[in-house]
């Protein structure tokens, strides 16, 4: 039998802090639900979450809260790689708000996402990025980014005559 | 000519290390081919999109690399690119949409059509024309294209191919657009699944027989556009059963003579839900009334519940219907308009301009909406004309007057110094000549922004308004756009306000190369 919609459930995160949550907030993470459902009998000790920290899983926990009740996607739409249909890019108002962190939460914020499954948050954290990203020349990525060019002199020739025809243009 | 992958392999902990001080690269690698992925699809030129990132460090350039699915959109009219992508998508369904070929580059089509067995989608747009007698022998390029779902060829064929570049049926196909490229009607293929047909290619002349016959061979059709292509008075006569096209959702016959499409909407049987838009010429005057009772039998009954109508009368006929409303949220909110192009049925008639202008366009809509459309429910009308001969006559207030629904009245752009004559000449008539006992809302805009030129345009109006307007009046807004203020009395304003809840007044100013009316 279903558990009632208000039972509350304990986590635990890495850094010892607790949470007190309502299930079906909790449930909008597939790996949290899959561990509510092997679970026969309630328990009071905390579910340890030991790749996530508190104040991460205080912004997973605004997201699952703002989006608690709102249909989890389906196995058939996530695998759909029909490139001509109409996919969104836009990100609502609200979780565009909740997404403008700092670059370390927002990469924490994914890899939680990543980790729990909570493919919704996944997607506006991929968008996301994929916004700053867009538009940029691979110089301007690295320096968004600060990654370090690491291609050998050699190897920058060569992707440099490969890409000669979009820097022909 | 093809270029290698390039970038020794590394081991992932030496990758690693290399981006250590970037937060991003606390990011696992089966993250980053999803946020290039979104890259892609966020970005307007997406192999270039895919190219710099492939650019960017050797870490993300061995994930770009081992990842296919990134290589399948090529949009680089470049031989050696397009290549490249084919050889990193591995066996992937290519998407390839080649823009804006110039037509003495023939090389990338070519490249692109030796692809068709493992192309899903196809668009390919050329400056001019498609030069085929250059592209190679024609029959060495049709081959069969079993995976492609959309086709999309945009450009004049000289001379003109034999047909469609392929051989067999496709059994895939979902959407065919077909622009300038004048193939025969007859060569296009079986595609039994295709949901959505537009062809404009004023060259193609197709019969409309040899056209109705075809249709019940895309069962599923969901779209169906053309624009200029049917033989001009081909349908006359011809008979046949209804042609059922269930699934239909738009409807849209662009720049076709007003017989022809009487013809084709005879002949079809659309579901009532269907948004139709239609744009044809007429040859005769008033030829364009016998459309109606043909799109009210194609629709299965009337032509709709209109509850939201907009008149457009630029000098030309024209008449916009809209279906689909904005209910206000309180009780004592003026009714809105939304315009947003939820129309069911849509319509404009014009004619070329070499053509007689139409009689008055507000009469001729007049005489539409009161004949040939249920306006049982209507709500809302938006009129709007420009033509200076044209003006609403006792007639149309009259017609306002009987439908007995209407909670909102713009009036916009009418030779306003006929409207308010009339109104002023009317004044002392115990009946009103605006149904001012429901409509809540009233926007009247001056045409001329001219505050000199008729300082007392408004004065029938607002005598009018004067001896109307009371506590009672359910008349909620008054908007005046282009009023300026030597036209108004002083003190009227003020008054005005105490009897209407909202009275604005709106200029037009240029925001951004844009005209917006702001309110003052």
């Amino acid at each position: 039998m279903a558990a009632p919609a208000t039972q509350q459930i304990k986590i635990r995160c890495n850094d010892e802090k607790e949470f007190t949550v309502d299930r079906d907030v909790l449930e909008r993470s597939v790996l949290i639900k899959n561990m509510l459902e092997d679970v026969t009998e309630q328990q009071d000790a905390p579910i340890p979450l030991p790749n996530v920290s508190g104040p991460v899983m205080a912004k997973v926990l605004e997201y699952c809260t703002h989006h608690r009740g709102e249909p989890l996607p389906s196995a058939d739409t996530e695998q759909s790689q029909d490139e001509t249909r109409k996919r969104t890019t836009d990100i609502s108002e609200w979780d565009q708000k909740f997404i403008t962190v700092d670059q370390e939460m927002l990469f924490e914020i994914i890899l939680a996402a990543n980790y729990l499954d909570i493919k919704s948050l996944l997607d506006v954290g991929c968008k996301t990025v994929a916004n700053m990203i867009k538009g940029k020349t691979p110089e301007e990525i690295r320096k968004l980014f600060n990654i370090v060019n690491d291609f050998t002199p050699e190897e920058e020739a060569q992707i440099k005559k490969e890409n000669e025809w979009a820097e022909d243009r | 000519m093809v270029f290698p992958t390039g970038i020794t392999k590394s081991s992932s902990q030496e990758l690693l290390i290399a981006s250590d001080s970037s937060p991003i690269a606390c990011l696992p690698p089966e993250i980053l081919p999803l946020v290039f992925l979104e890259v892609r699809q966020a970005s307007r030129a997406k192999s270039s999109a895919i190219l710099a990132i492939s650019r960017v460090s050797r870490l993300w350039r061995n994930i770009a690399l081992s990842t296919p699915e990134l290589w399948t959109w090529i949009d680089i009219p470049d031989v050696g690119m397009i290549q490249t992508f084919l050889i990193r998508a591995k066996n992937r369904p290519l998407s390839i949409a080649l823009k804006e070929v110039r037509s003495n580059n023939r090389l990338p089509i070519t490249a692109a059509l030796q692809s068709l067995h493992h192309i899903r989608y196809l668009k390919l747009s050329v400056y001019y024309y498609i030069d085929w007698s250059r592209l190679g022998p024609f029959v060495e390029m049709t081959r069969p294209a079993r995976a492609l779902e959309t086709l999309h060829l945009d450009g004049i064929c000289l001379p003109e191919p034999p047909g469609l570049p392929f051989s067999g049926s496709l059994p895939s196909l979902r959407h065919l657009h077909l622009h300038r490229f004048d193939t025969e009607w007859k060569t296009i293929p079986d595609c039994p699944r295709l949901r959505s047909l537009c062809i404009i290619t004023p060259e193609i002349l197709i019969g409309i027989p040899e056209f109705l016959q075809r249709l019940p061979t895309f069962p599923l059709l969901e779209e169906l556009e053309t624009g200029g292509i049917f033989e001009e008075g081909s349908g006359a006569g011809y008979l046949t059963d209804r042609i059922e096209l269930p699934n239909l959702k738009y409807l849209t016959f662009n720049n076709e003579e007003t017989c022809d499409v009487i013809a084709l909407l005879g002949s079809l049987h659309v579901p009532s839900t269907c948004k139709i838009r239609l744009k044809v010429n007429q040859n005769e005057p008033d030829e364009h009334l016998s459309l109606f009772p043909a799109l009210a039998t194609c629709r299965r009954g009337t032509v709709g519940h209109i509850r939201e109508l907009k008149v457009i009368a630029d000098g030309w006929v024209g008449l916009r219907i809209y279906e689909g409303h904005k209910e206000p949220e309180r009780e004592d909110e003026p009714y809105g308009y939304t315009a947003d192009g939820r129309s069911n049925l849509q319509f404009t008639i014009w004619q070329p301009f070499n053509e007689p202008k139409p009689r008055h366009p507000i009469r001729l809509a007049t005489r539409i909406c009161r004949n040939h459309l249920d306006l049982s429910r209507l709500e809302a009308i938006d009129l709007v004309s420009k033509d200076v001969t044209d003006y609403p006559t006792p007639s149309f207030w009259e017609f306002i007057d009987s439908l007995s629904t209407l909670r909102a009245l713009k009036v916009r752009q009418i030779y306003a110094r006929s409207f308010i004559e009339y109104i002023s000449t009317t004044l002392q008539s115990d009946e009103p000549i605006i149904p001012f006992g429901i409509i809540n809302k009233l926007v009247y805009e001056d045409p001329t922004n001219d505050t000199q030129q008729y300082p007392m345009r408004l004065t029938g109006l607002i005598e009018y308004l004067r001896a109307r307007v009371d506590k009672e009046c359910p008349l909620a807004t008054l908007t005046l756009v282009h009023v300026g203020t030597s036209q108004v009395p002083g003190g009227f304003l003020e008054e005005l306000r105490g009897l209407v809840p909202q009275v604005k007044r709106k200029v037009k100013m240029i925001v951004h190369n844009k005209a917006q009316l702001v309110d003052e």
